[in-house]
């Protein structure tokens, strides 16, 4: 497998600013120094809890918004997306796309169906608008809705469906990555289970790469082959998906797999649980050394004070922790 | 056998709108006991929010409870009384709501007032219920908060596990994280210590650790309180953690209960057994494919003839197309407590329950 996506040292900080001249006082760094890649055909799942700056994170890739410092290394051109100007952009634009989690807002309600899939081929001028109405139906069916919805509009639709229509016009350009940010959260979960085929299907047949973020580790663990577990604009932990929830390395994603009730009454209530204390720290003021030490239960002096690198500790296995060597953590089996 | 606190038989509740008639709870009869936790399972629209709101008597306009009893067994009083037969805007409804019943909502930043310090609105609670008098001009938010209900309102925030309460109570929805204003929710509903907390969806809006504290805190204070919980969820690992019972109901309709284990172990309604195998989970070796039940919930003002999950079904047969009862599994007919048998609405079922007993 080839690299299609390398991602070093990514950081977003978000300015904060206080009194009349908005002087700038400090940073929010949603991303702080993330480090990954992706393989081509492969899905990368990115998991951490509300604020961890996945969504920062992802938006960045796209250059939705403007890194503030890092790299990104893209397609077999090894070009870098971070130092583009937003004219330069615009081809790798088609290359890249994206799944939304509100499939409600993030459709246009004035727009018909055939209109919201076909805008992409439209605005990109590839094809001709006979040629359009072919291409349109093609992917409407490959998504699993019928060719006469496309003189619907959104709001005919279930949420599922609605979430159809948004990976269909992400596949309209026929691209190489999709970054899908919580796509089935606001599902149901029988509607969950088809999206999440369909998504592994549309894999198979247009060989495509997926950046999956969510925040449900069980439905992360179904569709990705690498799990990376974010922490306050940090990796933590990153290995494939089966090490990661069998034996976690990182006591972050120990605590995050313990919390997850599992759907066996027998099991779940014999479980020993890790509760972990209090919330997330202010992104605005980290803690000191590692950013995880106040709620760690294994924290030690070190931990307080000097802030672990992400390192590989096996192959493929890469964890950002003091102690990875001497703790033995619990995953599932 | 645990004593009922709550029995609601065949309640219904309907919505006229415009389009015509919708009956979301349709049909619904289960029962809590005392101290014990009552799963509620289902998707979106299949009615289990309304059949929380309809114990309280607060089901939104145009809905009307048009059928069915729910007898509350009260405290202090012999004779059961049905919510049903009174008014919802009646004193003894409210004395009720809030005292006896209590209900959390899943999210906490629109159930709970921006403008007033969570500290106001938990003593704003005990206030209306502990103390009785009501004087008019805390009714117009004109008298403040006295100091013996702010500081039950500090002890109450200590309980549910708020750092600094002292400092809490002081504050604002918005300056709370989401897992802080959750236990706030659960302050208030808790601090008159009901016999039934209706939790609807409590961590659906929280993240999977704090999730986890909320849930760990909801069974400490049950435990402490005595208090019966009736938890509406669509998550299966919340309910496998805390329930004893589980209802699970499709389209307005219950179409299984029993036993937490019943239901995950001897699941037998196809619904049942489709939801608990499109979840992806945990542990085990990946699978490629996940089970999916095909198509989507059926448009409450179009539901197919017969049974509403039929079109969906894998095991469907002409006698779909009629309504099933439902029907107490033979397995469980010898338990003693008639509240607590696996019961299922699925002619498959039917079947088996003819066969067996020929």
């Amino acid at each position: 497998m080839s690299k299609l996506l390398e991602v070093k040292d990514l950081r977003k900080y978000f300015p904060t600013r206080k009194g009349i001249l908005r002087r700038t006082i400090g940073h929010v760094k949603a991303v702080d120094g993330i480090s990954f890649d992706v393989e081509r055909g492969e899905t990368l799942g990115l998991v951490g809890e509300s604020g961890c700056g996945k969504t920062t994170a992802s938006r960045c890739l796209l250059r939705l918004i403007s890194p503030t410092s890092g790299s990104f290394t893209f397609g077999d051109e090894q070009v870098d997306l971070a130092k583009l100007t937003p004219q330069q952009m615009r081809p790798f634009r088609r290359r890249i796309q994206m799944v939304f989690q509100d499939p409600q807002s993030s459709l246009n309600p004035r727009k018909t169906v055939g209109d919201i899939v076909g805008e992409p081929l439209r605005v990109n001028r590839i094809m001709k608008r006979n040629e359009r109405q072919v291409q349109i139906v093609e992917l409407l069916e490959s998504v699993g809705l019928k060719p006469q919805d496309m003189r619907r509009y959104p709001h005919a639709f279930s949420g599922g469906q609605r979430q159809r229509i948004g990976i269909a016009r992400a596949l309209a350009l026929n691209p190489e990555l999709i970054v899908a940010d919580e796509p089935v959260s606001a599902l149901d979960v029988s509607v969950q289970a088809q999206i999440l085929n369909l998504l592994a299907e549309l894999r198979e047949k247009f060989q495509l790469s997926y950046i999956f973020i969510a925040h449900d580790l069980s439905v992360v663990k179904h569709i990705s082959d690498r799990v990376a577990v974010m922490y306050l604009g940090k990796i933590v932990e990153i290995s494939d998906a089966r090490t990661l929830y069998q034996s976690p390395k990182h006591p972050y994603t120990e605590a995050l797999i313990s919390a997850v009730p599992l759907p066996d009454p027998k099991v779940q209530r014999k479980r020993e649980l890790i509760h972990l204390e209090g919330d997330v720290p202010d992104p605005s003021q980290p803690p000191t050394g590692c950013y995880f030490h106040p709620r760690c239960r294994y924290a030690t002096d070190i931990c307080r004070q000097e802030t672990p690198e992400l390192h590989e500790i096996a192959p493929g296995v890469k964890v950002a922790c003091h102690l990875s060597e001497t703790l033995e953590l619990q995953g599932v089996s | 056998m645990a004593q009922p606190l709550l029995e609601v038989s065949n309640l219904k509740t309907v919505f006229h709108t415009d389009g015509g008639v919708v009956n979301a709870v349709n049909d619904v009869s289960f029962s809590v006991e005392r101290g014990k936790t009552v799963g509620i399972v289902g998707e979106s629209g299949c009615g289990k929010s309304i059949t929380g709101l309809s114990l309280l008597q607060l089901v939104p306009n145009p809905g009307r409870i048009e059928a069915g009893e729910i007898l509350f067994y009260r405290d202090d009083v012999n004779e059961p009384l049905d919510i049903t037969q009174v008014s919802p805007r009646s004193e003894l409804m409210r004395q009720i709501r809030g005292n006896e019943i209590a209900i959390i909502f899943q999210e906490p930043m629109t159930s709970l007032n921006p403008v007033y310090t969570v500290g106001d609105q938990i003593a704003e609670a005990i206030m209306l219920h502990q103390e009785g008098e009501r004087s008019s001009l805390a009714r117009f938010g004109l008298q403040t908060t006295p100091k013996w209900a702010r500081e039950r309102a500090i002890e109450m925030l200590a309980r549910v596990g708020i750092p600094a309460p002292e400092q809490r109570v002081d504050e604002y929805p918005h300056q709370l994280s989401g897992g802080m204003r959750q236990r706030v929710m659960i302050a208030i509903a808790l601090c008159c210590a009901p016999a039934l907390l209706i939790a609807d969806e409590p961590t659906t809006a929280l993240d999977v650790t704090i999730q986890a504290q909320v849930l760990a805190l909801m069974q400490e204070l049950q435990a402490e309180i005595g208090m019966a919980i009736m938890l509406i969820t669509h998550d299966l690992g919340v309910i496998a953690d805390m329930a004893d019972k589980v209802v699970v109901m499709y389209a307005g309709r219950v179409v299984e209960k029993g036993s937490v284990e019943d239901i995950f172990y001897n699941p037998l309604h196809p619904y049942t057994r489709g939801l608990l195998n499109s979840i992806p989970t945990l542990g085990g070796s990946q699978q490629k494919m996940l089970p999916s039940i095909l198509g989507t919930v059926p448009h409450p003002l179009a539901l197919p003839p017969g049974c509403s999950f039929q079109p969906r079904c894998a095991e469907q047969m002409p006698t779909c197309e009629q309504m099933p009862e439902l029907n107490t599994i033979d397995a469980s007919k010898n338990r003693t407590d008639r509240n607590e048998r696996h019961a299922v609405r699925c002619w498959l079922c039917e079947e088996k329950i003819d066969v067996e007993t020929a």
